[in-house]
């Protein structure tokens, strides 16, 4: 296991749990990402993961079309985005968009996490939900 | 009193996306070639500067070293790519200026046109892209750039048309210079018909892919008015890298849409030189996508953030604009070594050489270099005051 996979244990076990969980600094209480030692803010070494409400909204994306590598050729044309998270203030995270047919999206768009563990990289992918969430990353509309 | 160093020296191998001649053989005879301009031998060479990423692993100075049969007394690198390339003569100058050595040599090649897995072995060095990135399909630069594109549309309303007009105004400069790698006349009607790539990028939204070399030849601007043609000072260099790793580069900033480091290191390379951005008669920018050319001009503070389709659109890049962009054609149109062919072609522009791109009497130019986080600005001039 590579020293980064190793540091981001906690993020890739809980998916496998149906959580996301992402560091926060336990001294500035800042989140970061991707996976670091130490805080970037900071330098505290105290690290914690707490779950986050695993909704965001799209803060862009693209469709990619071209196939970039061979493997590549039956996947497209396939939407990737860049999600931010309400709950995790200042991390943004790469997924691909899981869009149903017909379905529309677009940047600002409230998204709600599916969890992938199949793969050898297990995955948080992002699908349109159906209300915005609220400043604790809930959505609208679900009770507490 | 300022102790000065120019640029006597310059040599390209013809753009060309599969060239035929091994990487090496490119490296060395644009070395030989930049010293032939310079009228000085391969004996007179005692430094070498070069990216920190790529040459060593390619064509590393030991080996140009080794072949044109020099002590070296002075050899360093920088960064990777683009910021390390512009940023030669900022290594250069230390040792110039120092009297570690005499004249220092800096190179840079690829054949990544022959293998076109080049671009993308730089993920190599990031092992979080593979575990965060990679199984999401975010796995090459276009797409990080399309993502870049579709969040400045919507903070900026940039137009498609605008947009376009990157790329056609770097086409245009492509065929008139007469020998770039992608001449084939572009208009709106075929940008939108062109193969979207990864929206809204199209294929003449990215920089083309390429094999050859280029070199630059620096001495102190004291031995320079003993070679062969007219210097060109180095007027100042700027580097700056952003507070990041190279992996969350593409997607954790919190100005995302600012090039990390681009901005402090066009005021360092400013400073330097003593000089405002408003006297600059051309610039080349590191175009790998026509979206990072609008980004960048913005980030250097050549134009208002948000405004950078608008000055191209009308016109204002163009060689009879206000400040002509990419005069060659750039990465987009001309060749994509990474920014050492912006580096040569400003040098030209300076010094009347640039055939039917030429400007008329341009005195400064500035050149930059990007690869992320780092970044890096190159001022010359032709005045030495």
């Amino acid at each position: 296991m590579s020293y980064e996979a190793e540091l981001g244990k906690p993020f890739t076990e809980a998916i496998r749990q149906q959580r996301l969980v992402l560091p926060r600094c336990e001294q500035c209480g800042q989140f970061h990402w991707y996976p670091l030692r130490l805080c970037p803010h900071c330098q505290a070494d105290r690290i914690g993961w707490p779950d986050v409400a695993p909704h965001g909204v799209v803060y862009t994306f693209t469709t990619v079309r071209h196939p970039f590598s061979p493997g590549d050729k039956g996947r497209v044309p396939y939407n990737v985005a860049l999600i931010e998270l309400p709950a995790a203030p200042g991390v943004r995270l790469i997924s691909e968009l899981i869009v149903r047919s017909g379905g529309a999206f677009q940047i600002g768009t409230p998204v709600s996490a599916v969890f992938d563990a199949a793969g050898k990289h297990p995955r948080v992918l992002f699908t349109p939900s159906d209300a915005s969430p609220d400043a604790e990353g809930r959505p609208v509309g679900d009770s507490p | 009193m300022r102790r000065d160093i120019a640029i006597v020296g310059i040599a390209e191998t013809p753009p060309a996306r599969r060239s035929r001649v091994p990487l090496k053989d490119a490296v060395i005879n644009c070395v030989l070639a930049a010293l032939e301009d310079a009228g000085l031998n391969a004996s007179d060479v005692d430094g070498i500067v070069t990216d920190a990423g790529i040459m060593p692993v390619s064509v590393p100075a030991d080996y140009v070293a080794g072949q044109l049969g020099v002590e070296l007394k002075f050899s360093a690198c920088l960064s990777y790519g683009g910021a390390g390339v512009v940023c030669a003569p900022m290594l250069a100058e230390e040792a110039l200026t120092s009297g570690r050595a005499n004249v220092v040599v800096s190179y840079f090649g690829v054949d990544w046109g022959t293998d076109p897995a080049g671009p993308y072995s730089f993920h190599k060095r990031y092992p979080s892209k593979a575990l965060y990135e990679m199984p999401h399909g975010f796995s090459a630069q276009p797409i990080y750039f399309a993502h870049f594109a579709r969040r400045y549309i919507h903070e900026y309303g940039l137009t498609e048309e605008q947009l376009a007009s990157v790329a056609i105004q770097h086409r245009r400069n492509a065929i008139l210079k007469g020998n770039a790698q992608e001449m084939t006349p572009l208009d709106l009607e075929g940008y939108r018909k062109s193969r979207m790539i990864s929206d809204p990028l199209r294929v003449p939204d990215c920089c083309l892919i390429s094999d050859g070399a280029g070199a630059i030849v620096m001495v102190s601007a004291e031995r320079a008015k003993n070679c062969r043609k007219p210097p060109v000072y180095v007027k100042g260099v700027g580097f700056a890298a952003g507070p990041t790793t190279g992996d969350a580069a593409f997607t954790q900033n919190a100005d995302y849409l600012a090039m990390p480091g681009a901005h402090r290191a066009a005021d360092t390379a400013f400073t330097k030189a003593g000089i405002g951005r408003d006297v600059l008669d051309f610039a080349q920018i590191y175009d790998c996508f026509s979206i990072s050319c609008l980004m960048e001009i913005e980030d250097l503070g050549l134009v208002q953030r948000g405004e950078a389709g608008t000055f191209f659109e009308s016109g204002e890049a163009s060689l009879s604009g206000r400040l002509p962009i990419n005069t060659h054609g750039g990465l987009l149109s001309y060749s994509y070594l990474l920014g050492i062919e912006h580096v040569v072609e400003a040098v030209r522009q300076l010094r009347g050489e640039a055939g039917a791109t030429q400007l008329a009497n341009p005195e400064f130019g500035l050149v930059s270099g990007y690869s992320s986080p780092d970044y890096g600005i190159l001022i010359l001039g032709n005045q030495n005051s």
